[in-house]
């Protein structure tokens, strides 16, 4: 989310270079480009820093294959046919098996056990309340509204802008649902990729909450009545927004557009 | 069928413990997790995503626990002891330092796309129902990452020519 279209990649942003690679470029364009790629030092420059990239990954990250009885049959197919049982020594052949199996179950049953127990729960659901106490920190300042919008639309597929009253501060997006230090998204408040709109109005905190309107299908948004605040709700193109505010009434919800279908309102207040 | 869908499974746990061996232990793990789960699996969805899944909060939980020990450092002097590369020549390591340390800026998603793509050779298709993300989305992660690392690389590949 920068304000140039390649994201601050400058000439190594060169997309032909990844159709290349995947094989789609064709005809003309294929020509042109690899006309272009013998006689342009910079162009071969970056194809070789590529293939040393594949290279680099390919040394960092060695998979190798497991063995079939390591991983384990899982799935919601058919059960495989069991091994055909061998005579054993000390037990018959299916009873050995059955033996096996059942000393087996155990095990793996006390280990997905004792995981489930031990280990925290997935995806985190952060609530509104939560949201609006807890999640203050600015994680991403936008320098202009197209900025602003690209923003918006990189998480979203829609873009959005807002003009705000008087008096309102823009302070910058706070990103709930990721973690910074594992670079991941391990909490929900309508999805992972909720983004928190902080500003301040005449002073005060106001909080917007934007997420695609059809993650929040299925999902409860309600805030208590003693929460300590007011939820505002209001759908814009295929984005739903929540204003999380101390006000009786919402200042900042009227002021967003979508700046590809509609101009924008008349400024509010 | 998990095993069928292993190599996926295992670029999605890569792609957060930034470790081979241990996306191996991760995804070992998530196996058993998804056999006492699996009678919550909705037979009507993809098997492999819903694996997937399983094997992402496992390696979130072990990234939270602090990861295991032979996990990848991004210090490029660690790296340069480290690497299967320490008997090679120096920028090799330099260059595998500054690789780590780049992928450590891209997101979750975008790695274990780049991983299935480039270590695996899995077609977009086959990127796209393991992660249970368009096939464009797919090949957006894969060709914005590569235009990523290579701008971040580009003064390490440089460094290493200047005398």
């Amino acid at each position: 989310m920068t304000a140039s279209n390649d994201g601050g990649l400058g000439r190594m942003a060169d997309p032909r270079i990844d159709m290349y690679l995947d094989g789609l470029l064709s005809g003309p364009e294929l020509q042109a480009f690899e006309s272009e790629l013998a006689g342009s030092p910079e162009l071969r420059r970056q194809m070789d820093l590529q293939e040393r990239i594949d290279g680099g990954l390919r040394e960092l990250f060695v998979y190798r294959a497991p063995e079939a009885a390591t991983v384990g049959r899982i799935g919601p197919g058919p059960a495989e046919a069991a091994p055909a049982p061998s005579r054993g020594l000390f037990m018959r052949g299916g009873r050995r098996w059955m033996a096996i199996a059942a000393v087996l179950a155990l095990l793996v049953g006390s280990w997905a056990a004792y995981i489930n127990i031990t280990t925290p729960g997935f995806d985190k659901v952060i609530t509104l309340g939560e949201v609006y106490r807890d999640f203050n920190s600015v994680d991403f300042v936008c320098e202009n509204d197209a900025q602003f919008a690209k923003a918006i639309k990189d998480n979203f597929g829609q873009a959005l802008l807002l003009v705000a009253p008087p008096g309102t501060k823009l302070l910058g997006w706070n990103y709930p649902g990721k973690d910074p230090a594992l670079n991941a998204y391990t909490g929900t408040v309508i999805s992972e990729k909720t983004l928190v709109l902080l500003t301040e109005v005449d002073g005060r905190s106001v909080k917007v909450v934007i997420d695609r309107t059809r993650a929040e299908r299925g999902r409860q948004m309600g805030v208590p009545a003693n929460a300590g605040f007011n939820k505002f709700r209001k759908e814009v193109g295929d984005l739903v927004l929540y204003e999380l505010t101390s006000l009786d009434r919402p200042m900042l919800l009227d002021g967003f557009y979508d700046p590809d279908r509609s101009a924008p309102p008349a400024a509010p207040r | 069928m998990f095993q069928a869908n292993h190599r996926a499974l295992w670029c999605i746990a890569a792609a957060i413990t930034r470790d081979s061996v241990g996306a191996h232990d991760v995804v070992q793990e998530a196996a058993v997790i998804a056999l006492g789960k699996l009678h919550e699996f909705d037979p009507s969805t993809s098997f492999t995503a819903w694996c997937g899944q399983i094997v992402r909060y496992s390696a979130l939980n072990e990234r939270r626990r602090g990861g295991r020990s032979r996990a990848i450092s991004t210090d490029p002097t660690i790296l340069a002891a480290n690497s299967p590369a320490a008997n090679g020549p120096a920028d090799v390591s330099m260059f595998s330092g500054a690789l780590a340390a780049a992928l450590e800026t891209l997101e979750e998603t975008a790695r274990a796309c780049l991983l299935m793509r480039t270590v695996m050779d899995m077609t977009y298709k086959q990127i796209a129902e393991a992660l249970g993300v368009p096939e464009g989305t797919a090949m957006s992660h894969v060709h914005r990452s590569r235009q990523a690392l290579r701008a971040r690389l580009e003064s390490a590949a440089t460094k290493e020519v200047t005398p």
